[in-house]
């Protein structure tokens, strides 16, 4: 028991801090849910791999290192010893596999971008309004979003995803504003910023990213889970600075 | 085929009045313009089970209690979720509290209603601002998920005999010597539903469907904003502070809670001449929150929505009349939800006077049973793939349905990819809401 860590979440994050703890001389188990949260996204995007290529290498290199769970830890509880307990595999979301128990926990979960209104986006709410990382998702599945894209926002990494809808025929418009006004019923027909008028079909916005922790574990948090951004050089500084703790 | 009832719209008042018609022998039809049902007033309104509303003389005054009365058995019948949270009225000044007392001695005889003093208040509501001098409880107001709610009447009536036509807007409608023609148009093909009764539920469009067979009717829009908040556990009541607008189409909103424990600040009332005008702008934003925030010390920190409704106001009242076999119900904004199962009762007796109706000798009960097994999608919710794909199985049709029938995407929205994925394996398009309303299509990106 002694030395041993759970790390919850198999993303970069998760993946790098188990890396540096083990190199720390813990023994360290990540728990990761699905398919390793949004650094593998990118690595499937040319573009998005491309702007992320040092971290998608790192993490690749990683993977091969630290022992890697499949399974989403819904709880942790503390009883003079810390017990990750009701960790489910996906299909068996009743079965309680119980990997033993840790000294302390590590939540390397994520983060999520904010909705609409924290990107000061009103007026309608028709289909064709999503988050850059919703945005992102759905194409990585195969789907078209739409047809005449307005990018809001003014971030580094919406200028990666312009290029890559130019590459897909989409036409597009990167526009940062105070403020964005959607019109169109059933989809999105104008958006107004700044009072200027924008005709589009579709809306991908990014504004700013929330902690992503539905379950409320409680652990050390490390990683996009407090950086809260699309620049990894932060999520690595991040993760090296809580790393330093132990 | 000649239907005994035709129903024109598939809201919370045409579901309702379909569930009952369904527990005798008739052969009903609901008609629809959108995919699904209540995706227009009803899934923009608030979701509030009023404890009553002014005038008691009016309709909707009655309709209203009555309805809140039924409620419990509804929600049983039904298998809706319903919680009656309670309605606190704030009073911060010496001349409104005085109103409140008085206004008790008048409300007591229609509804249960208790006088709550400011200790009282901040024992229930910490939060409560300290201008805040006395209140008054209501412990019969409730929440609903107005969409789930409906969805339930619609599942109930299907069980039971109800046919549902989604996805046809009508055109026209032809009066004979005995029924009714009603000419529907499904995606460009023409449709025509032949019935004995007619029963105009179409909300916003109620006018336009009356004038259809001569009648005068004008519905006019009032849009209603709303603002969601995450803040889940900042109160547990609905409240509002006096004064109450004068504007008596609206109650004024109030900070609520919802059955999905969310916190909704709203709604207003902002006249637009636009049935379609569901917008929300960040000046009404701004003023629903300074109006609401008089009540309290600290005001929620997370907004995570905003969304509109739009009321259909005709004239001061509830019209529920019959004419040759032809049913307005109109005008029913708030308290609509309310009134939905006491509306019901009164159109069902309305018919029963033009046409015999044997009532069944037993009816079959739906329940939605969601296995929350497999693989979670949503972890916010903890809703699993199976249960959506029960969901989209039982007739939940688009996004907003599975939004509101499972929580999922009611929080982070990191599931909604995924739950689009769902849908186009099961060969449906994605659709939010509305007829195209399509969020993504199925080509591939170059």
């Amino acid at each position: 028991m002694d030395g041993r860590i759970a790390v919850v979440g198999g993303g970069y994050s998760g993946v790098r801090m188990a890396s540096i703890l083990s190199e720390k001389g813990y023994d360290v188990v990540v728990f990761e849910g699905r398919d390793g949260g949004e650094i593998t996204v990118f690595n499937s995007l040319p573009e998005l791999r491309e702007h992320y290529i040092d971290y998608v290498e790192e993490y690749f290199e990683l993977l091969k290192t630290v022992r890697i769970e499949k399974g989403v830890v819904r709880k942790v509880t503390r009883e003079n010893l810390v017990l990750v307990s009701g960790c489910y595999t996906d299909r068996d979301s009743r079965d309680c596999s119980n990997y033993g128990r840790f000294e302390q926990v590590v939540v390397c979960t994520g983060c999520y971008d904010s909705n609409p209104i924290s990107a000061n986006i009103y007026g309608m709410r028709p289909a064709g309004i999503f988050s850059l990382e919703n945005a992102i998702r759905l194409i990585l599945k195969g789907y078209r979003i739409g047809r005449e894209v307005l990018i809001f926002g003014d971030d580094a990494i919406l200028e990666v995803f312009n290029s890559m809808l130019g590459r897909m025929k989409y036409s597009t418009h990167v526009v940062s504003g105070e403020y964005a006004v959607v019109r169109g019923r059933e989809r999105v027909e104008e958006v107004v910023v700044d009072g200027e008028r924008f005709r589009c079909d579709t809306v991908v916005y990014f504004k700013k990213r929330e902690c992503f922790n539905p379950f409320n574990l409680k652990g050390v948090k490390a990683g996009n889970i407090n950086a809260k951004t699309y620049d990894y050089k932060e999520v690595k500084k991040d993760v090296l600075k809580v790393s330093e703790d132990f | 085929m000649e239907y005994d009832v035709a129903i024109i719209g598939a809201g919370v008042t045409g579901c309702f009045i379909a569930k009952e018609l369904s527990k005798y022998d008739l052969s009903v039809v609901v008609i629809e313009k959108e995919p699904t049902q209540g995706v227009g007033q009803t899934k923009g309104c608030s979701g509030i089970i009023h404890a009553f509303q002014l005038p008691f003389s009016s309709l909707k005054g009655k309709l209203c209690l009555e309805g809140n009365r039924m409620m419990d058995e509804e929600a049983k019948e039904l298998g809706f979720r319903f919680r009656r949270v309670g309605l606190i009225l704030l009073s911060s000044n010496l001349l409104s509290k005085i109103a409140l007392k008085l206004a008790r001695i008048y409300l007591s005889r229609y509804v249960e209603v208790r006088y709550l003093t400011k200790e009282e208040l901040k024992r229930i509501e910490k939060n409560i601002s300290k201008k805040i001098n006395g209140g008054l409880f209501f412990p019969s107001a409730g929440v609903v998920n107005p969409i789930e709610m409906t969805f339930m009447a619609r599942k109930f009536a299907e069980e039971n005999g109800v046919e549902f036509k989604f996805e046809r807007r009508v055109v026209g409608i032809k009066k004979n010597d005995t029924s009714y023609e009603i000419l529907a148009e499904n995606n460009g093909r023409k449709e025509v539903f032949k019935s004995r009764i007619v029963v105009n539920c179409a909300g916003l469009y109620a006018d336009d469907i009356a004038k259809m067979v001569g009648h005068d009717l004008t519905i006019v829009p009032g849009k209603g904003s709303h603002v969601v908040f995450d803040d889940g556990d900042f109160s547990k009541h609905l409240i509002a502070i006096l004064p109450l607008p004068p504007d008596r189409r609206t109650k004024g909103g109030g900070s609520l809670v919802t059955i999905d424990g969310n916190i909704i600040w709203g709604p207003n009332l902002i006249e637009t001449g636009d049935k379609e005008d569901r917008s929300v702008t960040r000046e009404e934003v701004n003023a629903i929150i300074r109006k609401h925030s008089r009540a309290f010390e600290t005001i929620p920190k997370k907004p995570v929505e905003v969304y509109a409704g739009v009321r259909s106001i005709a004239g001061r009242d509830f019209i529920i009349d019959c004419k040759e076999g032809f049913i307005n119900v109109a005008g029913i904004q708030s308290p609509g939800l309310t009134s939905a199962p006491a509306i019901a009762k009164f159109v069902v007796e309305m018919i029963g006077k033009r046409m015999k109706m044997s009532r069944k000798g037993s009816v079959k009960r739906y329940r939605l049973s969601l296995p929350k097994s497999g693989k979670l999608v949503c972890y916010c919710r903890e809703v699993y793939d199976s249960d959506i794909e029960i969901v989209l199985r039982s007739g939940g049709r688009t996004l907003d349905d599975i939004k509101h029938l499972t929580g999922a995407t009611m929080s982070c929205k990191k599931c909604l990819p995924e739950i689009v994925e769902f849908m186009v394996n099961m060969g449906l398009r994605v659709r939010k809401d509305y007829s195209n309303s399509d969020v993504v299509w199925k080509e591939g990106n170059g």
